[in-house]
């Protein structure tokens, strides 16, 4: 499903984003993507959003090589790939349920389909009490656990999770992997970068080692044994 | 654009104006601070043209009719007048009505003017009024050649009216810069303001785009916004400066009733069914023209 061809991504500054970088993630595989800051888990996640451009080599997506992608078209892609970012990236001025339901209304979902997903996400994430709270009323777990229904009510094939727990204490940061591990169990293909050890370590799943943008270890239900962690 | 789309936009661009409501009010004010300075410059620049007007209206142009003209070559002649094309208007004066206008002019010496009744040294003639008063020496010229008619002078005032053509052009032209200069920088102030209201919501771009929503998705509820912003903001000055100037024109010829003798305002209705439109058509384009650059910045993610 998502194969990365001898990807290269070079900044301007010169700093190594990911060097030759080869390997595939199966679908409805769940993928932690580990390494020290600085390491490429950033870039990985970035390349995969087409927020930035390879210098070198290809990644496929669904068939679609993703540097190829017209910009006119990126929002389309974008729509099949749930995106949840260590800072949670809700809209402010909308509620729980607004930012919810905002994810379906840009795919021009209908206000019946919207009535009928929204609160069976939320109840998924266990936030149906919070629906009308905004998010400056919310716990950094709640605020993570909105920012995961958005990412999923549209059903995407592919989940991203940029550090979904960094800025959580460890009962919510479980929490989140617990409902990560539900939403890869329903078939979506999950990729999480995290430098979470425990979490890593006790969910056994396949782990990526990723340091200076070099690939150093790709363990199918591998530890977090990343030296500097 | 789909229905459903549309009323998405709309209910977007209203949503966040009640939620941005300091920053939309902010642009609100400046639109509206903007058009009304324009409002004023506007007012001002009319009522001087007014005037202008009606200076050049009082400048005339008659032609003395010589003494022995039968009647029928007075018609003949008056066809003729008429006939030129810089002229839209022809009255005959009598000697009679020549004598009742100078007793009005010098109430004075009236007694002195009874004593003519009998009498009348007073010329026939003709008051000629002229399309446009630039025309005025062209105007001349076509009656200097039918002065063979039966024209025994023309009385003219080509000095006066080449100098109050001169100051009109000058005003015109002065007005015109300084309106255009006001409404440049109206623009450039306003949509600075509407940047900043932007650019404090940059994230919220950035969370659409990343979500999956197209630019156009994440223009339109802006360009609504902005199109809001800038339509209520130049009704308010137009509301406001309409009333007032009408006020302000009766407190004048209340306190200085001279004024009136010397010349009369445009009414405001005239003034300002033409500058509405002008201003909410203005309002509502830089709100778009705002928007939709200042959300361009922000579209690259």
């Amino acid at each position: 499903m998502i194969y990365f061809n001898n990807a290269t991504k070079i900044y301007d500054n010169q700093a190594k984003g990911l060097y030759h970088i080869s390997l595939s993630i199966q679908r409805g595989e769940f993928v932690f993507i580990v390494g020290s800051s600085g390491s490429g888990k950033s870039t990985f996640i970035r390349l995969l959003l087409k927020e930035v451009d390879l210098t070198e080599g290809e990644i496929i997506v669904s068939r679609q090589n993703v540097s190829l992608i017209h910009p006119k078209l990126l929002p389309f892609y974008r729509r099949n790939i749930g995106v949840v970012f260590q800072d949670f990236r809700l809209l402010p001025n909308k509620t729980v349920y607004e930012n919810v339901a905002f994810a379906m209304k840009i795919v021009q979902a209908s206000t019946k389909e919207i009535r009928r997903c929204v609160p069976a996400v939320l109840s998924m994430v266990g936030l149906e009490k919070k629906y009308k709270a905004y998010p400056n009323q919310l716990s950094g777990g709640e605020k993570q656990r909105t920012a995961l229904a958005r990412a999923i009510v549209n059903k995407p094939p592919v989940l991203l999770a940029d550090e979904p727990t960094g800025n959580l204490d460890p009962d919510n940061a479980l929490e989140i992997m617990s409902l990560l591990d539900e939403i890869n169990s329903k078939g979506t293909t999950v990729i999480v970068a995290t430098h979470a050890k425990d979490l890593v370590d006790n969910m056994k799943k396949r782990v990526i080692t990723l340091d200076g943008g070099n690939l150093i270890s790709d363990i199918k239900e591998g530890g977090y044994d990343y030296e500097d962690a | 654009m789909k229905m459903r789309s549309f009323k998405f936009y709309l209910d977007e661009a209203f949503d966040s104006l009640i939620k941005n409501k300091l920053m939309a009010f902010a642009s609100a004010i400046t639109v509206a601070s903007c058009i009304f300075i324009l409002s004023i410059s506007f007012c001002i620049a009319k009522n001087i043209n007014y005037a202008l007007v009606q200076l050049n209206d009082a400048i005339g142009l008659s032609v003395i009719i010589s003494d022995n003209l039968s009647s029928e070559k007075i018609n003949t002649l008056y066809e003729k007048i008429s006939s030129i094309p810089y002229v839209s208007e022809v009255k005959f004066v009598s000697a009679e009505e020549a004598l009742e206008e100078l007793s009005l002019t010098l109430e004075d010496s009236a007694q002195i003017l009874k004593g003519l009744k009998d009498d009348n040294p007073l010329p026939r003639s003709f008051d000629i009024t002229l399309k446009d008063n630039r025309f005025y020496s062209d105007a001349i010229e076509s009656l200097e050649n039918l002065k063979s008619d039966g024209i025994a002078n023309i009385k003219h005032a080509q000095e006066e009216t080449n100098i109050l053509l001169s100051i009109s052009r000058i005003i015109h032209v002065v007005s015109a810069v300084i309106i255009l200069s006001l409404a440049l920088i109206s623009v450039i102030i306003i949509m600075n303001t509407i940047k900043l209201a932007v650019n404090s919501r940059k994230d919220e771009i950035s969370i659409m785009k990343y979500i999956g929503a197209t630019n156009w998705f994440i223009r339109w509820p802006f360009i609504i916004e902005g199109m809001i912003i800038g339509f209520i903001g130049s009704l308010i000055p137009i509301l406001i400066s309409w009333p007032c100037y009408d006020k302000l024109v009766v407190i004048i010829y209340e306190k200085i009733p001279v004024i009136k003798k010397l010349f009369e305002f445009e009414p405001g209705i005239f003034i300002f069914s033409e500058l509405a439109p002008i201003a909410l058509a203005l309002g509502v384009m830089i709100g778009i023209i705002g928007s939709f650059s200042s959300v361009r910045k922000y579209l690259n993610v």
